[in-house]
């Protein structure tokens, strides 16, 4: 046997480790995992978001309650013009509500792919991201530092996206970059993970930076100010009532 | 002297001169009719198409027609009515605001185009107060009502009907989120697809909705006639020193609609072409005919002593004043006829369909085109027919035209 050839064999069974497909139930495992990070059981943050484009920009404070992976409701407290619009999520449904017009609106299937409240994140991102193992088959490979997720939309399932990267630091689970694949395999948006902080004993990105990549100057930050993990919440505070009242 | 035999030829046979005349006459109307009736329907399908919404030219700002962006907008006092009142062409223009919006009514939802007009600018350039199905236009002091006009698909996807509750979500302009509740006022109806997923209200009340102040999108100009368009907007262009602005004609604003109107008038005139043919030989033929039945009566004349040109000047004269006499009660049929066509039009059983719009009936035209070129082809044919019989006239020998029956 030649050295080069030995050479080359050494090469390809490394390889082979990088790129070692891990067991399904694992994989599962871990994404779910990395789909709780912001959520336990349940949480109550308080954020700011921080939408530019190149015609405005704008900042909103929000609270955002979760319990389980079902239930979500968002509620933004400032600037004053929009206080109180919120969003409440149940299962797969969602409503907003405007307090200027006192009126709940159930966001049609047609709308989920709509921005959410003007920002870069859909509607269906706030549904559909706790549900990536629901909607997508998923292959795991691995480097020394890294998980790589790749989830392709299941058969049945209904996507805009091809395919879905997501970076993972093999170390603490936590993500540092989800890309967004259109049609034609390019990535059309990037999600980006940074500032990691311990919140409730939880170690957290604090930083999400989200960029459509067909939109020149659009961007949308997340900035966690402030998280509680596993606090006591009832099934009935995702509520109409809860909806509408005031932040 | 030729032209008294002429005359006295003319009222000799009078059977004879009646028919030619009659074949002259039919011959122009039937070209008449045809190309009144497509120019006419054409200009009355672009007369209503630019009246319907794009005017007869329309100002935005540079880039807004090949994108269109709620961002694309200029503050109203750009274009002053001053400006408006140099230019004699223009007859009326109106401000818009124009976006999108999801509408909701009970557990209903569709998004629609949103435009916020001028009450009282609106109806003069596109008489969009004469448009509303049911319920009525808002009158003048309605101008800051929140009250919307809605398309027909609108109002039968929403379910919603006169009177009722509908909200408005959009993005405004400054980012935050455009909400609120609108009463519909009327509704459009659906044989204008244009209209079908679209929204009107008061411009003031869409600047307030998505927090625009004084922005617009566009400036809709009327003129007298579409057939200003381009020396209007030429001039246009050469009296607005802001380079940032596009100036477009209705072809400009609606190419698929105009290019759709151009490769349907190509195809007319082929028709124009083989109907035109068609009676240019019958004419021809007719005329042809009566000419050389007559052979035998040259022959007499060259006997008693005529020359070639006397009745080369008498075949002329004969068929010219039956021309002028022809052309007379063309003319005069013609006008009355085509008047008939252009202010009633000959309703259609079956609407047809053209760029979405639904047309009930054909209407007539009258210009140089559709009463002018008529006459000039019958003429043509008139000549035509007369060139045989002359040639044959010349070289006729006594003899010999007189043993022909």
């Amino acid at each position: 046997m030649s050295i080069i050839y030995k050479i080359f064999l050494s090469v390809l069974s490394f390889h082979s480790f990088l790129i070692d497909a891990q067991p399904a139930e694992k994989t599962i495992a871990i994404l779910n995992e990395i789909d709780q990070l912001y959520r336990s059981n349940s949480s109550h943050a308080k954020i700011t978001m921080k939408i530019e484009n190149p015609n405005w920009q704008r900042q909103l404070s929000l609270k955002i309650w979760t319990k389980g992976k079902d239930r979500t409701l968002a509620k933004i407290l400032s600037p004053k013009k929009d206080k109180g619009i919120a969003s409440l999520r149940i299962k797969k449904e969602m409503w907003n509500y405007f307090p200027k017009i006192k009126k709940q609106i159930k966001i049609p299937p047609s709308m989920m792919m709509g921005a959410w409240m003007g920002s870069d994140f859909s509607n269906d991102d706030l549904v559909k991201q706790t549900y990536l193992t629901d909607s997508y088959d998923v292959s795991l490979n691995q480097s020394k530092t890294e998980y790589f997720f790749t989830l392709t939309p299941k058969k049945t399932a209904v996507s805009v996206w091809t395919k879905i990267l997501i970076k993972v630091r093999i170390k603490d689970k936590i993500p540092s970059m989800y890309e967004y694949f259109n049609e034609k395999n390019e990535v059309a948006r990037r999600l980006t993970f940074s500032q990691i902080k311990n919140y409730s004993g939880r170690n957290i990105p604090s930083l999400l930076v989200m960029r459509p990549l067909d939109k020149k100057g659009h961007k949308t930050t997340i900035q966690y100010d402030h998280v509680d993990f596993d606090i006591k919440l009832a099934d009935d505070f995702f509520s109409f009532r809860q909806l509408k009242k005031s932040p | 002297m030729i032209l008294s035999i002429a005359f006295r030829n003319i009222f000799r046979q009078k059977r004879r001169s009646i028919i030619t005349v009659l074949i002259l006459v039919s011959g122009y109307l039937v070209m008449c009719w045809a190309m009144s009736m497509a120019e006419g329907s054409y200009n009355h399908i672009i007369d209503k198409f630019t009246q319907n919404f794009t005017g007869h030219i329309q100002i935005h700002k540079d880039g807004y027609l090949d994108s269109p962006s709620l961002y694309k907008s200029f503050d109203k006092k750009k274009f002053t009515k001053n400006w408006f009142d140099k230019k004699r062409a223009v007859k009326s223009y109106s401000f818009r605001l124009i976006s999108s919006a999801l509408l909701y009514h009970q557990e209903r939802s569709v998004p629609a185009k949103v435009v916020g007009v001028e009450v009282e600018g609106e109806i003069k350039t596109t008489s969009l107060d004469k448009r509303v199905k049911r319920g009525k236009y808002w009158l003048p002091e309605h101008s800051s009502m929140k009250q919307i006009l809605i398309g027909d698909g609108v109002a039968k996807s929403l379910k919603a009907d006169l009177g009722d509750k509908v909200v408005l979500i959009s993005g405004a302009y400054d980012g935050s989120i455009a909400n609120d509740i609108f009463t519909v006022r009327g509704i459009l109806p659906s044989d204008d697809e244009t209209s079908r997923f679209v929204i009107y209200m008061p411009l003031p009340v869409a600047q307030n909705f998505y927090y625009m102040e004084d922005q617009v999108h566009q400036v809709s100009v009327h003129l007298s006639s579409f057939h200003q368009s381009e020396k209007v907007k030429r001039d246009m262009l050469e009296n607005f020193s802001d380079k940032t602005f596009s100036f477009s004609t209705w072809k400009e604003v609606k190419k698929e609609f105009y290019m759709a109107m151009e490769a349907d008038k190509k195809g007319n005139q082929v028709t124009f072409f083989i109907i035109s043919f068609l009676v240019m030989f019958s004419v021809l033929n007719s005329l042809f005919m009566s000419v050389m039945e007559r052979t035998r009566e040259y022959g007499l004349m060259r006997a008693l002593g005529a020359s070639g040109s006397n009745i080369v000047f008498l075949i002329i004269w004969e068929n010219l004043i039956l021309y002028l006499v022809a052309l007379f009660f063309s003319l005069l049929l013609g006008t009355l006829s085509n008047l008939w066509l252009v202010y009633y039009g000959i309703s259609l059983s079956v609407p047809i369909d053209v760029a979405g719009m639904n047309f009930q009936s054909l209407f007539g035209e009258i210009s140089f085109f559709t009463m002018g070129v008529p006459a000039i082809l019958i003429l043509v044919s008139v000549s035509l027919a007369l060139v045989f019989p002359i040639l044959k006239a010349l070289s006729v020998e006594p003899q010999e035209a007189m043993r022909s029956y």
